[in-house]
């Protein structure tokens, strides 16, 4: 029996050093990514102190310039938008840019789904800040949304690196292309749904969309972070509003804005829903898919958002010119 | 309480030190400890649970005591009694719902509207596994293979023994019993046996099965979005992915079990390597295999009624396994597609036909495919889906994978190049196979990288077993 528990303590004992350098070999790769979703999140964890930071998924990720906004406004920018993430990211990284400097301007682009309405589970937002639970203010975070067990498993670094090798590889070698955060889509629509369909999201898409998008049912814990991000980034003297950029004549899905307008008018921010808006919404060759512009698409949106910044949020506009600021 | 969770690796090491720590010659306690253990993680899924476990448990043991040691006139009807008695929570639980929705929707067919009330229970987990094993036991003594067993916590132990009450193996009496009646001592190379066990079925689950399920169930649940080439990948993906997971579980229990110092049958060996559906069958679900072709096949004639007879006795004998599956549509064809392939196959003496090189190699790939095909229809959630999905097979337009699946589909694939290359070289190089195995230093080198691949690219999300909703 001793033997045994002898051999099994040795292995577990090889297993944590295997463990602890395996942390610092994933750190060093972080720290040499080039681009993509690491380089996006070092930079936001260590150095990104932008005047204007948009957060959201991917629909944020793929439809703000930062380039523009940055000439248009002259003020610094960055994407922060992150696909597949909503809220539970966006706050994390809305916090880690604040505590060194808070933005001027933030720009949050809603997704029901993603940022209050029930899912069936958060590993996917998880699996992207769990690397950093070393940091308090994104543990704490992340143990709110997990079980009572999670501290346990957090002691192993291989598991907060769990699914991060190929991404963190990648970022190395052959990052995606971005404009300071910004990941837009390339290429135009292969099937544009007809005229019919489209009032209803097109087919393709309807059956895309998962089930969720239509029980809408409210996640008070995702929504709890949401309005938390609102009140600190107000109490940071952060304009802060709320953004559904443009759809291809998805009128009858995603419509559920209803607590980001309760939000809205609880804290007095503004709401732009450009989701049907003039001369884009309407437009297939603006889009790589109905749910997504392209980046002709988004050069066109952003161009049209400064116009209602410039209108709508109070932030101290300067004459166009060169900011600071990446360009990953 | 799944192997794979983190919850059992903190409860397990408490049992198997309490276990141990319970000096041999106390053994009764021991015993009782162990169906303490095995009904509180039982009842972790549902306590009501319990109850049904303890009536097929109660139920079986008195039908064995009553029918035992023979076969007259009397004791026959009241083995009938006692089985239908016993596997009644599993016919009420699982297909009492598809029994009531097929006999109304075959009666409004005919103009007559009339239905029975739903049933609106969650299926005890498990069911089928204990079932089958407690009423096995019960046949076993009724044809004189076994004793009755007239102590009941032995018997309480023998159905309910947690490693394999969720997912089998379906143990039987002779196995099983005289082990829980003799004094265990630690037995230092079966408990490390046991932990190799227990890493590989880890590795199998988390590594390939949950991985390759992330991929099945995109393309499975919308697959009129994807080319034929990539509903192809997720059919063949999907064969891996309920081998990784139910021989994973398997593995595990079998794992579990041996640090108690039990052994437990192997329900599995390199079936994807078999060279006919035959074949197959003697590799996949070994435990469930023996128990249809002892308790069904045999007793219907076996191959001794003539060749009609014999083919008869092999479609019912599918059939059943189907139904043992589940109650859907989906499952009985799955089974009778086998059956179907396992009398075309002797129809033609392909079964009997020995092979090497090129031509075993073509046999193994066949065999893989047709075995895939089937569980198209397995995996389905209704035979028209089945079918659509096949129609998709010939299909050019469509997406061959989504952009978010390539990373999963390169971690699933480094697991199943490990799985394959491990499987092919213990089948067809034993030799090599266990002159490697034989040096430490190789051996704790793959074990530490099993180790580091479960925690590095598993999916650790607890998440539950194929069969365990069986």
């Amino acid at each position: 029996m001793w033997k045994f528990i002898r051999n099994t303590a040795l292995f577990f004992l090889l297993a944590a050093v295997i463990d602890a350098a395996s942390g610092v070999g994933f750190a060093l790769l972080r720290k040499m990514a080039r681009g993509g979703q690491t380089y996006k999140s070092e930079y936001l964890k260590d150095t990104g102190t932008p005047d204007i930071l948009i957060l959201g998924s991917s629909r944020a990720a793929r439809h703000y310039v930062p380039s523009i906004l940055e000439d248009s406004l002259g003020l610094s920018c960055y994407n922060a938008g992150e696909p597949g993430c909503g809220i539970i990211p966006a706050y994390v990284r809305y916090k880690l840019v604040a505590r060194r400097q808070p933005p001027k301007l933030l720009i949050y682009e809603v997704s029901p789904y993603f940022d209050y309405q029930v899912d069936k589970d958060y590993s996917k937002y998880l699996g992207e800040i769990r690397q950093y639970t070393d940091d308090k203010l994104v543990r704490d975070v992340f143990l709110d949304f997990t079980d009572e067990l999670e501290n346990l498993r957090l002691c192993s670094r291989m598991y907060r690196n769990n699914s991060r090798l190929l991404t963190n590889i990648r970022d190395i070698i052959a990052p995606p292309v971005s404009d300071k955060g910004c990941v837009p889509y390339f290429g135009k629509m292969k099937q544009i749904p007809d005229a019919a369909n489209r009032k209803q999201g097109g087919v393709k898409a309807a059956r895309q969309a998962p089930a969720a998008y239509k029980a809408q049912e409210i996640d008070s814990l995702k929504l709890g972070y949401l309005e938390r991000l609102v009140k600190e980034a107000l109490q940071d003297s952060v304009t802060i509003l709320f953004a559904v950029s443009p759809t291809l004549g998805m009128g009858q899905l995603y419509k559920d804005y209803s607590e980001a307008l309760r939000l809205c008018e609880k804290y007095g921010i503004p709401f732009l829903n450009n989701k049907l808006m003039k001369d884009i919404a309407g437009v297939p060759d603006y889009f790589y898919d109905p749910n997504h512009l392209n980046y002709q698409g988004a050069v066109a949106y952003t161009q049209a958002l400064v116009e209602q910044l410039r209108r709508y949020a109070p932030i101290p506009v300067q004459p166009p010119g060169p900011a600071s600021g990446p360009d990953r | 309480m799944p192997f794979n969770s983190l919850r059992f690796f903190l409860v397990f090491p408490v049992i198997f030190g309490v276990y141990w720590a319970i000096p041999a010659r106390c053994n009764l306690w021991r015993k009782l400890f162990l169906i303490l253990a095995s009904y509180l993680l039982y009842m972790n899924w549902n306590p009501a649970f319990a109850i049904v476990l303890l009536g097929v448990t109660l139920v079986t043991f008195w039908g064995g005591l009553v029918c035992g040691g023979g076969n007259e006139k009397g004791k026959r009807h009241l083995i009938w009694v006692f089985a239908i008695l016993g596997l009644l929570p599993l016919l009420v639980f699982k297909y009492y719902n598809f029994l009531n929705d097929n006999v109304s929707a075959g009666l409004s067919a005919l103009g007559l509207g009339f239905s029975l009330p739903g049933l609106n229970w969650a299926v005890p987990v498990g069911i089928s596994f204990f079932t089958f094993q407690a009423v096995g036991y019960m046949l076993d003594v009724y044809h004189g293979r076994v004793k009755a067993e007239r102590n009941l916590v032995d018997y309480l132990l023998f159905v309910s023994f947690f490693p394999q009450i969720t997912s089998g193996p379906i143990s039987r009496a002779d196995e099983l019993l005289p082990q829980i009646k003799r004094e265990n001592t630690f037995n230092y190379s079966q408990a490390v046996s046991g932990m190799r066990y227990l890493l590989w079925g880890m590795f199998l689950k988390v590594v390939i099965a949950d991985r390759a399920g992330i991929y099945v169930d995109t393309v499975f649940d919308s697959y009129e979005r994807f080319s034929g080439a990539g509903c192809a990948i997720a059919a063949v993906l999907y064969s891996f992915q309920i081998y990784a997971d139910f021989a994973g579980y398997s593995l595990m229990a079998i794992g579990v079990s041996k640090t108690l110092g039990f052994d437990l049958v192997e329900n599995f060996n390199r079936p994807y390597l078999a060279a006919s559906v035959s074949e197959f069958w003697k590799r996949w679900h070994i435990s469930l295999t023996r128990w249809l072709t002892r308790h069904v096949y045999i007793p219907l004639g076996g191959n001794r009624r003539g060749t009609a007879r014999t083919y008869l006795n092999i479609l019912i004998t599918f059939l059943v396994s189907g139904i043992w599956h589940g109650a859907n549509w989906t499952f009985i064809v799955w089974g009778c597609l086998h059956g179907l392939f396992l009398i075309v196959e002797r129809i033609f003496g392909w079964q009997r036909k020995d092979s090497k090189g090129l031509v075993k190699a073509s046999r193994v790939l066949v065999t893989f495919v047709v075995v895939t095909l089937a569980w198209v229809v397995f995996r389905s959630p209704s035979i028209s889906d089945a079918a659509a999905l096949f129609g998709r097979f010939a299909a050019a337009g469509g997406q061959l994978i989504t952009k978010g699946s390539v990373g999963h589909l390169i971690y699933c694939l480094s697991g199943l190049l490990f799985l394959l290359s491990y499987e092919s070289l213990k089948e067809y190089f034993p030799e090599s196979y266990n002159r490697l195995a034989n040096r430490k230093g190789i051996r704790w080198a793959t074990y530490l990288v099993l180790f580091s691949m479960i925690l590095l690219i598993g999916v650790l999300d607890g998440s539950s077993f194929i069969y365990v909703g069986f």
